[in-house]
């Protein structure tokens, strides 16, 4: 009955071998869908879906959005798409420290989909995060809304100067490195004309102050202070205006000093002098991180080694 | 003999109805014939399943169970015209044809059993020409015959979907496949009427499930897959090969690939 029995073991062990191969086969396939699946859940958690490229990401956005009802204010809460078609004409000056990591942290807290387009430079000592993919002068806006939203209320716009060479955003320069980090030779910003955030409202309280915190404000200006409320009632320059606020900064007027000082900014939102006058008065008052606050504001509007050496000394 | 070859006997193709193992749909199929063969109206009844699904067994069982009941006429070859058919019906009651005219042969046929209790089995149905199916069905719309026809499910099926019959009261009645259970207890009873009991120890569920796989729960295929391992335990036996003596999923799927039921 049986007269093949070799033939039928190594048919037998044939369709055994068969069978295991095709069970491997099934559970490596298994294991690469699981890995797959699992690689894509956890892609898909750490970053939106970018179908809802307009939906707002951020906790501080998220909330903005859910207070605004206006479906067209939600679209304005997004970035435009890089476009590696078109130059880089401007960027946003986000915020600046003295810490890598604490840029870097902030680099970190924005949506992963715009991380490319952030870079952080080392400018006259501070590490500065900027968004360098504005290719158009009328994307500006809806980006420094988006920025503002962002939890960046001094968000300033720059021309873009590819001279500047920035730090890579994932590795923490070395001390030594740092300080020779910007490579190239000093780099001037060109700051682009917006309307700026108005300063920070002064508190009315007038204080006493310390002798130590007085600072020297220089005054070539010999009229009275009211000859030049005077002249400013008349004729409101900006120069008339600081020349009140040094007035009464030399008093030790400091409250009026600061409110001048405001009065001048308000004028001419450029004028370093105006910044730094309403940023001592405020620290002659005591208010030291207001005080470096405004420097800080100022210091994102523009480069100022006036205002970066105050800060250092108020630290 | 040894007992492995005397259980391969047990498991040899055969036709006996002493032998025929009361599955599940099979009593549930005769239970449904019996009540049908108790109404008044007779009409076609088709038993339908796959080839070795135990329909001749069946046809077989019912011829010798109900036989001092009713007269059972059992017609194994369909190969045949509706003369042949008349004249076999008519001698079966025990007269003589009258004439070779088919008109008066069906009047004949008619008339002997009308009234009377009897099923006309008919196997392998699925082999009968059109002409004698139409014949057939002829002689059951006199509502004075009961037929039962045994067929395959897949002919069955496309011979049943044909407007004659479609239009015309019939019954199906299926047989289905062996369950696992089924396998185990028909193993069992086979062994024990050999007094060899004690290795359905040897047959785990797991080994009894991959014999109902392999054979397709097939009554026929299940009979020869144990055939072919009982001869192959004994050719083992024999000749010492110490790796395949006991039943193993080694062993049965070279018993499956033996009776060609496994395809490499």
């Amino acid at each position: 009955m049986i007269d093949n029995f070799d033939q039928l073991v190594e048919r037998c062990n044939a369709k055994r071998r068969k069978y295991m191969i095709r069970i491997s086969l099934w559970i490596s396939g298994a294991v690469l869908i699981a890995v797959a699946i699992t690689a894509m859940l956890i892609q898909w958690q750490s970053e939106p879906n970018l179908s809802k490229v307009s939906e707002p990401i951020s906790p501080m956005i998220y909330t903005e959005t859910t207070k605004s009802e206006d479906s067209n204010a939600r679209q304005t809460l997004s970035l435009p798409p890089q476009d590696f078609s078109k130059n880089r004409a401007y960027v946003v000056q986000l915020t600046s420290s003295k810490s890598f990591d604490d840029v870097n942290a902030t680099r970190r807290r924005l949506p992963e989909r715009y991380r490319s387009s952030l870079a952080i430079y080392y400018i006259n000592g501070f590490y500065t995060l900027r968004y360098i993919d504005i290719y158009e002068r009328e994307s500006i806006p809806q980006i420094v809304a988006y920025f503002h939203a962002a939890g960046f209320p001094s968000a300033t716009v720059y021309e873009y100067n590819p001279d500047r060479i920035a730090i890579s955003s994932a590795v923490k320069p070395s001390s030594a490195s740092a300080k020779t980090k910007p490579v190239s030779a000093p780099v001037q910003d060109v700051p682009v004309t917006i309307t700026l955030p108005p300063l920070p409202a002064q508190s009315a309280v007038a204080k006493t102050i310390p002798a130590s915190r007085l600072l020297s404000v220089h005054s070539s200006i010999k009229n009275t202070t009211q000859d030049f409320i005077n002249l400013y009632n008349t004729n409101p320059k900006y120069e008339t205006a600081l020349a009140v606020a040094r007035s009464f900064y030399t008093k030790e007027n400091f409250v009026n000093a600061a409110f001048w000082a405001k009065k001048a900014n308000q004028i001419n939102r450029e004028g370093e002098e105006a910044w730094l006058l309403y940023a001592k008065s405020t620290y002659a008052q005591g208010h030291t991180a207001d005080a470096i606050a405004i420097l800080e504001l100022y210091l994102n509007y523009k480069d100022s080694k006036a205002a970066t050496e105050l800060i250092k000394t108020w630290r | 003999m040894s007992k492995w070859l005397e259980a391969a006997d047990r498991f040899e193709e055969r036709q006996e109805s002493n032998d025929y193992f009361e599955m599940q749909s099979a009593l549930e199929a005769i239970a449904k014939i019996e009540k049908l063969l108790q109404s008044s109206f007779r009409q076609l009844i088709f038993l339908t399943g796959e080839p070795g699904s135990g329909k001749t067994f069946l046809l077989k069982l019912l011829c010798t169970r109900w036989s001092d009941r009713r007269h059972i006429i059992f017609l194994e070859t369909p190969f045949m015209t509706p003369a042949n058919l008349l004249h076999q019906l008519i001698r079966q009651k025990g007269s003589i044809p009258e004439t070779q005219e088919i008109e008066q042969l069906r009047l004949q046929a008619t008339e002997l059993y009308k009234g009377t209790d009897h099923l006309i089995l008919i196997d392998e149905a699925q082999l009968l020409s059109t002409e004698m199916r139409e014949f057939i069905r002829m002689l059951s719309d006199t509502k004075e015959f009961w037929f039962l026809l045994a067929m395959h499910r897949s002919e069955g099926e496309a011979i049943l979907r044909s407007p004659h019959f479609r239009s015309r009261p019939h019954r199906i009645i299926e047989l289905f496949e062996l369950t696992p259970v089924e396998c185990k207890n028909y193993l069992h009873r086979e062994l024990m009427k050999i007094d060899y009991s004690e290795i359905m120890d040897e047959f785990s569920p797991k080994l009894i499930a991959e014999a109902h796989r392999i054979s397709g729960g097939n009554f026929r295929n299940f009979k020869k897959l144990f055939y072919h391992l009982f001869h192959l335990l004994h050719y083992t036996h024999i000749h010492k090969k110490t790796k395949y003596l006991r039943p193993s999923s080694c062993t049965v799927t070279m018993a499956g690939m033996s009776a060609e039921l496994i395809n490499d």
